[in-house]
């Protein structure tokens, strides 16, 4: 299944939020806890990394990987974790009206 | 918060490129890799593995670039890049930009110049603090200037102001260590330095109170150019003593050197307190006399207190001493309140600032205007031949905002370019413009003359302004055109032919800069036969010939007697001398910044309940001034020397005020006085041609004469007629005055000639004038190459055209009309609007105009003429060109 435009984002904070990673990292979290659902562009992933850090709600820095390789790890910032509280409610809000917009039955308009 | 992160970002995006670049790349290739490697655990091989990983990523440049954007990198980058290219770009085409450079060079630098000198008469405040709080008081008579009893009551009485102050200027002879010289000075009112805030630079500064006494003791403050000048900047000076006009005075402090005085244009080299003014037996008249108006005012607001609540609270005041002394104050109100700004260079003259201000505003905007229509002209004219560039550009994934972008970087490079090359035209203009006005503002007497035109923010935030306006000006539709690049029809067409809409818009530019061109054009002609009307009109006295020379004996504590008596020693000395034809004394001589008036009050005639006297100026001469003037006599007779302080008073009328105040009557037997309507009446004797006074003004004034004998003044004028050339006279009147009175300090001494084309006279005309007359040319050549830029390029454009018409037998003939027609229509609409817009431009203006209506025919239809020949050269020329067009070679180079 493809991603819901804007959505990237804000699984990425949820990633994150779970604990540092680096960006490849962040893409088998993110196949993992959808179970491979979600079909992720891996080169999207990139500017998206790079434009949450610019907005400060991830911070990076040069570890080393499971591989004994340097790898480039991000974690959620004090900021990142207020946008995904915020994002997290919000899109738990439109889901609930998108579902109860479709469950609506011809007899209760 | 938000903005400091971003900051922080950018700054280190920046500042660290390469390493940023370097840690995106490790980045990526370890994502490609860590893949890979992962399926490869899968069983894939690993060559295939790599590939694979690869392929899945997407494209790694596109990548790159999308994260370069998303931390905000491109918006700086590609500003140097699009710098570095435009540079480039400029380089490549040196002509072409030399060509745009120097274009809006000259545009920007007559703004710029002229901006600078407006900047310093009307923007550039005192230097003392809060300057905005200074006002200038100005009466409506006596040159705008009040009596110290009056200043005194306003002092007390005005509650608006925290202070209220004034100063006189004065020529001394100053001497020290054996060596003596010439002083500018100004005698202030004690508290004119704490009224003004002026902070001591060494030593003190007079107190309130000080020096407002007559026979007190002198204390001098020197000015900071002339302390460097004639003491080296000594500090030990404080505390000596010298001697001004032979009076000893103690030097006690030194203005700092931003601090001038307040005479605009003028740099004081000292100030002494009104005790110096107490001078000779005529000396307490200044602490006495309520009539006797010397000081010219300034008031310091009261924080908090605007103009208006200053206004009627000086209103009411100046009414209630205009009651309670009605002998001298009754022409007391209205007292204007000036903002100190707006009362340069004197209050009088203060209406006529606007409209100069505004005149010269206008024009260096319409030339700017023209440059940058001719540059975009020429940008356009580029911008076709780039056409084929912008659509590979766009072909190639650039957005039409970038490609906007790129050409406004290019425009904006040119005019910034430009506005440095104008900044430096508008120096030398300035320091050539300072060359020239030195003589003028100095005259013989070497007052120090200070006029700082230098750069200050302001001047830069307006060269600047120009500038990037000019930039967004020129290149917007060039701009706007490659951001529409379109490769099919570019390489569709081969980018030879040009949309008719490019002609269109720059047809229309050529409307406009015909238009501009005359305007300028006409605003010049005006000027231009305003001053030779002016130059040629008669000013009531003939200047030819006529050395003056002013003095004043008070200086030197010369009393009433010896005064008359060295007055008339030296008219006699100066008759003998064998070139002097005849010579003369009076208190002033026309346009030489001094004179006097008084209410005058019509025998027998009684005034309304609101009915002012009028304020009438006059002059005191001996009977020599009316020859030695030539100042024509219509009726009556001269004055002679019987009319003396013990004969009854007689005046001399000028035709203006006989017909003001004696209508359809004989005024020479007439009475009037210039005390009140019961007398003592003056009696008229003669009535001379109307003429300048203070000022060169188109409509007549009145104005009377008295003799001398019964109008003392210690300060006065002698005039000598020459038979030979003026000029080596000023030597010999020099020389014969030190004979008589070695310390006499001469105040100016000047050829009349030169008086009459001096600040007071024809010299705002002449500089009006000679300024228009430069941006004139500047709008005319640059309408001209414009108007022939577009004719040269559509007959161009037409080649191929002509070619065919020529090979199917059209003559020279109609193809020169064919090509010219289009210059025609352009120049034609060009001149139709720019005549409806100079008719309203030059209403504005009729206050500068002498004697030339604001719509003169001659003006209009020589410069219709003018500007028409030339713009039809500028078409014909290219249209003649055209007509040489080979067919054969324009059909073959299709």
């Amino acid at each position: 299944m493809d991603l819901l435009q804007g959505t990237l984002d804000l699984l990425i904070l949820k990633a994150v939020s779970l604990g540092p990673l680096h960006g490849y990292g962040i893409l088998l979290r993110i196949q993992q806890i959808s179970k491979s659902r979600l079909e992720i562009q891996q080169g999207s992933l990139y500017p998206a990394l790079y434009r949450l850090e610019h907005q400060g709600l991830i911070a990076s820095e040069w570890g080393e990987s499971e591989n004994k390789r340097k790898a480039k790890y991000y974690r959620l910032t004090a900021a990142g974790r207020r946008q995904l509280h915020a994002e997290e409610e919000q899109w738990n809000r439109m889901a609930e009206i998108i579902a109860g917009i479709l469950k609506t039955r011809p007899e209760e308009v | 918060m938000r903005v400091a992160i971003h900051l922080r970002s950018w700054l280190r995006t920046l500042l660290r490129r390469s390493c940023l670049e370097r840690d995106m790349d490790a980045e990526l290739r370890f994502h490609i890799e860590s893949y890979a490697e992962d399926l490869a655990r899968s069983g894939v091989a690993r060559e295939e593995a790599l590939r694979r990983a690869q392929v899945e990523f997407g494209g790694l440049d596109q990548t790159k670039e999308e994260c370069r954007d998303a931390r905000g990198i491109t918006v700086v980058h590609s500003l140097l890049q699009d710098t570095r290219y435009g540079l480039r770009m400029l380089g490549k085409s040196p002509g072409l930009t030399t060509i745009v450079v120097i274009t809006l060079g000259l545009g920007i630098g007559a703004n710029s110049s002229i901006f600078s000198v407006l900047n310093e008469w009307l923007l550039r405040p005192l230097s003392v603090p809060h300057p905005e709080q200074i006002m200038a008081l100005a009466n409506e008579s006596g040159g705008g200037r009040f009596s110290d009893l009056d200043l005194l009551d306003l002092r007390d009485q005005a509650g608006v102001f925290s202070d209220v102050f004034g100063y006189d200027i004065g020529y001394a002879g100053l001497s020290a260590d054996g060596k003596a010289g010439q002083f500018t000075y100004s005698t202030v009112t004690g508290n004119y330095f704490s009224a003004l805030e002026v902070k001591p630079l060494l030593g003190r500064l007079f107190v309130p109170g000080e020096g407002d006494q007559p026979g007190e003791a002198v204390n001098l403050v020197l000015g900071y150019s002339f302390w460097q000048k004639r003491f080296a900047g000594d500090p030990a000076v404080i505390g000596k003593h010298i001697a001004v006009n032979g009076r000893l005075a103690t030097i006690i402090g030194i203005v700092p050197p931003e601090f001038h005085g307040l005479l605009f244009a003028f740099d004081m080299d000292g100030y002494l307190p009104l005790t110096m003014m107490s001078e000779g037996e005529d000396g307490n008249r200044l602490w006495t006399d309520r009539g006797d108006r010397s000081l010219m005012s300034f008031a310091r607001l009261r924080p908090g207190i605007n103009l208006a609540q200053a206004k009627s609270a000086v209103d009411v005041i100046a009414k209630r001493l205009a009651a309670q002394y009605p002998t001298t104050d009754k022409g007391l109100p209205p007292v204007r309140v000036i903002p100190e700004r707006r009362a340069r260079p004197a209050p009088e003259v203060s209406s006529f600032v606007p409209v100069i201000a505004g005149l010269f505003l206008v024009l260096p905007a319409l030339v700017l205007l023209l440059a940058c229509m001719n540059v975009a002209n020429i940008l356009l004219a580029r911008a076709a031949a780039r056409q084929q560039e912008m659509a590979i550009r766009a072909a190639i994934g650039a957005g039409s905002w970038r490609l906007i972008r790129q050409m406004l970087t290019e425009s904006l490079l040119q005019a910034l370019i430009g506005g440095i090359a104008g900044t430096v035209l508008g120096e030398l203009a300035i320091a050539a413009a300072g060359s020239l006005l030195r003589p003028v503002t100095t005259g013989s007497a070497g007052y120090g003359f200070h006029m700082d035109c230098s750069f200050d923010w302001k001047v830069f935030a307006y060269t600047m302004a120009a500038a990037v306006f000019t930039g967004v000006f020129v290149g917007l539709w060039p701009a706007l055109r490659a951001g529409r690049a379109d490769l099919n029809r570019v390489l569709h067409e081969g980018g030879r032919s040009d949309p008719a809409g490019r002609l269109r818009l720059r047809s229309s530019l050529v409307v406009a800069q015909v238009a501009g061109s005359l305007m300028l054009l006409v605003v010049a002609g005006l000027l231009i036969r305003s001053l030779r009307h002016a130059e040629h009109m008669f000013l009531g006295f003939d200047p030819d010939h006529v050395v003056t020379v002013a003095l004043d004996p008070r200086e030197v504590g010369y009393d009433q007697v010896r005064t008359k008596n060295f007055y008339r020693e030296l008219e006699r000395r100066l008759r003998a001398l064998p070139s002097v034809e005849s010579a003369s004394l009076a208190r002033s001589v026309p346009m030489s910044y001094s004179g006097q008036d008084g209410p005058v009050y019509v025998e027998g005639h009684v005034p309304g309940p609101n009915e002012q006297a009028p304020q009438i100026s006059y002059n005191g001469v001996d009977p020599g001034y009316f020859p030695t003037m030539r100042v024509p006599l219509l009726r009556g007779r001269i004055f002679t020397d019987s009319d003396n302080d013990k004969a009854p008073p007689v005046a001399i009328v000028n035709q203006t005020m006989a017909r003001r105040l004696w209508p359809n009557e004989d005024a020479v037997g007439k009475r009037f006085s210039l005390k009140s309507t019961s007398g003592p009446f003056i009696q008229v004797v003669g009535v001379a041609a109307d003429g300048q006074y203070w000022f060169v003004t188109s409509d007549p004034q009145p104005y009377f004469y008295v003799p001398l004998d019964q109008d003392y003044a210690s300060l006065a004028s002698v005039q000598v007629r020459t038979s030979g050339a003026p000029e080596p006279m000023i030597p010999v009147m020099q020389r014969e005055i030190l004979r008589l009175a070695p310390d006499m300090p001469i105040i100016q001494a000047a050829t009349m000639e030169q008086t009459v084309h001096g600040m007071a006279g024809l010299f705002v005309f002449e500089l009006a004038a000679s300024l228009a007359g430069v941006l004139g040319i500047l709008g005319l050549v640059l309408a001209v190459v414009g108007t022939y830029g577009v004719v040269s390029f559509g007959a161009a454009r037409r080649t191929h055209e002509i070619g065919v018409r020529m090979a199917l037998g059209a003559a020279r003939g109609d193809i020169l009309k064919l090509i010219s027609r289009q210059g025609l229509v352009l120049v034609g609409s060009g001149v139709l609007v720019g005549l409806l817009a100079a008719l309203a431009l030059t209403r504005a203006m009729s206050k500068l105009l002498m004697g030339v209506s604001p719509s003169d025919p001659v003006t209009y239809l020589g410069v219709i003429i003018l500007l028409g020949t030339v713009s039809l050269l500028a078409c014909w020329i290219p249209a003649r060109r055209a007509t040489h067009v080979d067919p054969m070679v324009a059909l073959r180079y299709e």
